[in-house]
C-alpha cells in the first residue's frame, strides 16, 4: 500500500505537468490576448482548423519551428496579416543550404534564418532558373533545385499571407484633392478606393483623351490622379487568386470559407458577409492600435458566428498529446528496468505502470480527438497508422504483464512505446498533419475495418518481436529462469497467433476494400505483398514450430525478425514508388530502414549463436 | 492443433465473405452533384431605402413579403447593358417580382440617356410599378452594404427576405434555368 500510495503521489506530480500544459498562461508578447484569436476556424487544405493549427503549419513550413522568437505561430500570423510592412522584416525563412545562400547572394549566419526583404532580389535573380525547372520531372531535380524551387513556393504562399487582407489594411496613398474631403487619408483601404475607382478611371480617360499617354506633360493634380489609379490596379493584380487566408464563411455555399479576396473578386459577397469584412478590418486596426476593448469584443463576435467549435483541436495543439506520451513511454520503461535491476522493487514497478497506463491515456486521448476532428476513423495515412500502433502496442504488452506478472510486459510496453513514438515525431515534421484523405480512401466502413485490422495486427506484431527479443537476450545473458523462459515462450506464441488472426484477417479485409474501390480483389500491389508477407512469415514460423522443423529458439529468432517483416511491409514497400500505396521515396527513411534490418539481423544472429554455444556447453 | 484448426475456419469465412460480397450487387457509382449543395440559412435583406431616377422613394422594409430582384449595374458596363432590356422583359413577364435596378454611375444624366435609347417596347415597360431604376449614392448600398465591385451582379431575394440565388455576371435572363429558380422562389 505503501508503495502504490508514493507511485500515486509522484504520478498526481505528472498530472500536474500534462495539466500545465493545458492551462498554462499563453507568453506575452503583445498586449492583446489571442486566446479567442487562436480558436477562430479557417478552410485550409480541405478542412476547417482553429487559427493557431494554420499558424503553425505554415510556420513550420518557413522556419521549421512552431514559434518565432519567443512568439507563438498565432501571434507571428497576427503580425503578419494584420502589419504585413514590418511582418516581412521577420526572420523566418529558413535556407539550410549553403548552396542555395550563395545563389541568393545572402550573407552567412549563425543561424541561416532570412527575412522575406532579404530574399527578394535573389528571388528575382533566380526566378529564370525556377520557371526552367518547374517543369522536369521531380525525381531529376538535384538536392539545390528541389531547394530553390521550394524556398520559391514558399516565398510565394508569404506573399500570399502579407496581401491576405490587404484589401482592408490603410494604404499610404497620395490622395488627389477632390477625394480628400469625402476619403480620410488616414483610414483609406482599397475598399474605401475601390467606390470611388470608377470616378478616378474616367479622369484619367478624360486626362489620356486631352495630353495623351506622355505622364511628364500631366499636371501636378493630374499625375497624382494616374499614380492613384495605377496604385488601385496594382493591388488588385497582385492579390489576383489570393485564396489562402480562408477566414470569411460563403454567404453562397453551405461550410464554405473564403479568404476575403477571392469573396470580393469571385462576387460572393452579400449584406451577410459585409459585416464579417468589417471586423476583420476592426481586427486588423485595433492590432496595429493594440486596442484591446475592440480587440476582445471583435474576436469574440467572430468566434460566435463560427461554425464550428475548435476546441477539442486547441487542447490537442496545447497536450500534444503523442510527444508528452513519449516522455511517459520512455519514463515507464525506464522504471521498469530499475525495478528489474533492483530485484523488482514494487514502488518503482508502480510508478512504471501508472507512466504506460498516462502514456496510453494521452495516446487514446489524440487517438480520439483526431477521430472528432477529422470526423473519420483514425487510421488514414501512414503517420496515423504509426500514431495507433503507438496506442495498441503499449496497450498489448500490458495486458500481456497483466498475464504474466514478470515486469517484462510493462518493459515492453515502455520500450515499443518510445520507440513508434520516436518514429512518429520523426514523420510529423510537417506541423499540421491532419490531412484530408482522397475520396477512395474515405469509404468509412472498409478503412474502419480493414485498416484498423491490420494496424492492430502490427501492433500484436512488434509486441511479439520485443518479447522475442528480450526471450533471446535474457537467455544469452543467463538472466531468466526456466520458468520464466517457459512462460515468455507460451506468451510469445499466443501473440503470434493473434497477431496472424489480425493480420489474416486485415489482408482479406484488404482486398475486399480493394474490390469495392478498384473493382479488383487482389492486384499485387507492393502493399498487398508486404501484408501477405507479413502472413506468410508467421504461418512459417507457426507450423514449423508446431510440426517440430524449428526448435524454440528458432521459431523465437522468427518471433524476434518480425519486426523487420513488419518494417518493410509497413514503411517500406512505400518507399518502392509504385503502387497505389506510395508515399513517394524518402531518402531518411529507407537508409533507416535498412541499417534497422542490419542491426536486427546482425543482433538476432548473435543472440542466438550465444545461446547455441551456452546450450552446447 | 486448436489454434490452428481456429485459423483455417477463419481464412475459410473469409473467403467465403469475400465471394458473397463479390457476386453481390456491383459498387454503387456515385455521380457529382452538379447543383448547389444545401444552403445556409440565410439573415433577411437589410433595410434600406433609396430614391428612383423619377422621385420616388423605396424602402425594403416597405416591401416585405414581394420576391425582389436586385440587379447591381452601370451603364458603361457592357455586360449590364446587354441584360438590361432582358431582366425588363422578365419583369413584364412576371409582374409579382419587383426588380431594382441599382445603378453605380457617378451621373444620373448617363442613366436617363441610356434609357432613353431603349427600344419602345424596353421603354414602354419601364413604365411598370414592378421595376425600379435608381443610382445608388457613392456606392452607400452596391459596396457598403452588399460588397458588389464586379458588375454586373444579380441577387434573386424571396418573399421571406432571404437570398435565393446569387448571380454574377451576365446569364440568359429567358432562359429555363431561370424560369425555375422563380418558379421555386417562396
Amino acid at each position: 500500500m505503501k508503495h502504490f500510495l508514493f507511485a500515486f503521489f509522484l504520478m498526481t506530480l505528472s498530472f500536474l505537468y500534462v495539466s500545465n500544459l493545458v492551462w498554462a498562461q499563453e507568453q506575452k508578447i503583445s498586449p492583446l490576448s489571442i486566446e479567442k484569436f487562436k480558436a477562430l476556424p479557417i478552410m485550409h487544405e480541405g478542412r476547417l482548423k482553429p487559427i493557431e493549427t494554420f499558424a503553425q503549419a505554415e510556420l513550420v513550413r518557413f522556419s521549421g519551428k512552431q514559434s518565432f522568437e519567443h512568439q507563438d505561430a498565432t501571434t507571428w500570423l497576427a503580425h503578419t496579416v494584420f502589419d504585413p510592412a514590418t511582418a516581412s522584416n521577420d526572420r523566418i525563412f529558413k535556407i539550410e543550404n549553403s548552396e542555395i545562400r550563395h545563389l541568393m547572394g545572402l550573407e552567412e549566419r549563425k543561424k541561416p534564418l532570412y527575412a522575406f526583404t532579404e530574399l527578394t532580389k535573389g528571388l528575382q535573380k533566380t526566378f529564370p532558373t525556377v520557371e526552367q525547372l518547374i517543369n522536369v520531372p521531380k525525381q531529376n531535380l538535384s538536392s539545390e533545385q528541389t531547394a530553390l524551387l521550394t524556398l520559391h513556393e514558399n516565398a510565394l504562399e508569404y506573399t500570399q499571407l502579407l496581401r491576405s487582407l490587404s484589401l482592408l489594411l490603410p494604404l499610404n496613398v497620395d490622395l488627389p484633392d477632390q477625394y480628400k474631403e469625402e476619403i480620410n487619408p488616414e483610414t483609406v483601404n482599397y475598399l474605401v478606393l475601390k467606390k470611388h475607382a470608377i470616378d478616378i478611371e474616367d479622369s484619367i480617360r478624360n486626362i489620356i483623351d486631352t495630353k495623351g499617354n506622355n505622364p511628364e506633360t500631366y499636371s501636378e493634380k493630374e499625375q497624382r490622379i494616374a499614380i492613384l489609379g495605377l496604385q488601385i490596379r496594382t493591388i488588385e493584380s497582385a492579390a489576383e487568386g489570393n485564396s489562402l487566408f480562408r477566414v470569411i464563411p460563403s454567404p453562397i455555399n453551405d461550410g464554405d470559407y473564403l479568404a476575403p479576396w477571392e469573396l470580393i473578386q469571385s462576387g460572393q459577397a452579400t449584406w451577410e458577409s459585409s459585416p464579417v469584412i468589417k471586423e476583420w478590418e476592426l481586427l486588423a486596426q485595433s492590432w496595429r492600435e493594440t486596442d484591446t476593448t475592440t480587440w476582445n469584443k471583435t474576436t469574440q463576435s467572430l468566434l460566435n458566428q463560427a461554425k464550428i467549435k475548435t476546441t477539442p483541436e486547441l487542447l490537442y495543439n496545447k497536450i500534444k498529446p503523442f510527444q508528452t506520451s513519449l516522455i511517459f513511454y520512455a519514463f515507464s520503461f525506464l522504471l521498469a528496468l530499475a525495478s528489474i535491476t533492483f530485484h523488482h522493487k514494487r514502488s518503482l514497478s508502480w510508478l512504471s505502470i501508472f507512466a504506460a497506463i498516462i502514456a496510453i491515456t494521452l495516446e487514446a486521448g489524440g487517438v480520439c480527438t483526431r477521430i472528432i476532428v477529422l470526423n473519420r476513423p483514425p487510421v488514414g495515412t501512414l503517420y496515423e497508422s504509426i500514431l495507433f500502433v503507438g496506442l495498441v502496442a503499449p496497450l498489448f504488452a500490458l495486458l500481456m504483464e497483466w498475464r504474466m506478472k514478470n515486469l517484462l510486459g510493462l518493459l515492453s510496453a515502455g520500450f515499443v512505446g518510445t520507440t513508434i513514438g520516436l518514429l512518429a515525431l520523426s514523420m510529423a515534421d510537417e506541423g499540421d498533419n491532419m490531412k484530408v484523405l482522397s475520396a477512395v480512401l474515405n469509404t468509412q466502413f472498409w478503412l474502419t475495418t480493414h485498416v484498423l485490422c491490420i494496424t492492430i495486427g502490427y501492433g500484436w506484431c512488434l509486441v511479439t518481436s520485443v518479447i522475442a527479443h528480450m526471450l533471446l537476450l535474457g537467455q544469452a545473458l543467463g538472466r531468466l529462469t526456466k520458468d520464466i523462459i517457459k512462460n515468455l515462450q507460451h506468451a510469445q506464441n499466443t501473440l503470434a497467433i493473434t497477431a496472424l488472426l489480425f493480420t489474416a484477417t486485415g489482408t482479406i479485409l484488404g482486398g475486399i476494400w480493394a474490390d469495392q474501390s478498384w473493382g479488383r480483389f487482389w492486384g499485387w500491389d507492393p502493399k498487398e505483398n508486404g501484408a501477405l508477407l507479413i502472413v506468410l512469415w508467421l504461418v512459417w514460423i507457426i507450423h514449423s514450430r508446431i510440426a517440430g522443423q524449428f526448435t524454440s529458439t528458432q521459431a523465437t529468432m522468427g518471433y524476434a525478425f518480425l519486426s523487420v517483416i513488419v518494417g518493410t511491409a509497413w514503411i517500406g514497400v512505400n518507399l518502392l514508388g509504385v503502387g497505389l500505396h506510395s508515399y513517394g521515396f524518402t531518402e531518411g527513411l529507407f537508409w533507416g530502414l535498412g541499417l534497422f534490418t542490419l542491426l536486427e539481423a546482425g543482433l538476432i544472429t548473435t543472440l542466438s549463436l550465444i545461446i547455441r554455444k551456452k546450450t552446447l556447453a | 492443433m486448436k489454434n490452428a484448426a481456429i485459423l483455417i475456419i477463419f481464412i475459410l469465412l473469409g473467403a467465403i465473405l469475400t465471394l458473397w460480397l463479390d457476386n453481390a450487387s456491383p459498387p454503387e457509382i456515385k455521380s457529382v452533384p452538379i447543383t448547389a449543395q444545401e444552403r445556409v440559412p440565410l439573415s433577411h435583406l437589410p433595410d434600406f431605402e433609396i430614391t428612383d431616377i423619377n422621385g420616388k422613394l423605396f424602402r425594403t422594409s416597405e416591401n416585405r413579403g414581394e420576391k425582389l430582384i436586385l440587379n447591381f449595374w452601370a451603364t458603361w458596363c457592357a455586360p449590364c447593358v446587354v441584360e438590361f432590356p432582358k431582366l425588363v422583359k422578365l419583369a413584364k413577364d412576371n409582374p409579382e417580382i419587383t426588380i431594382l435596378f441599382l445603378s453605380s454611375d457617378t451621373n444620373q444624366e448617363a442613366i436617363s440617356r441610356f434609357l432613353e435609347k431603349q427600344s419602345p417596347e424596353t421603354k414602354e415597360t419601364l413604365r411598370n410599378k414592378n421595376i425600379i431604376v435608381a443610382k445608388d449614392n457613392k456606392g452607400k448600398i452596391t459596396a457598403d452594404i452588399f460588397q458588389t465591385y464586379k458588375l454586373p451582379e444579380t441577387l434573386i431575394i424571396s418573399s421571406t427576405g432571404t437570398l435565393a440565388h446569387k448571380i454574377v455576371g451576365d446569364t440568359d435572363w429567358n432562359g429555363e434555368e431561370i424560369k425555375s429558380i422563380l418558379r421555386d422562389l417562396d
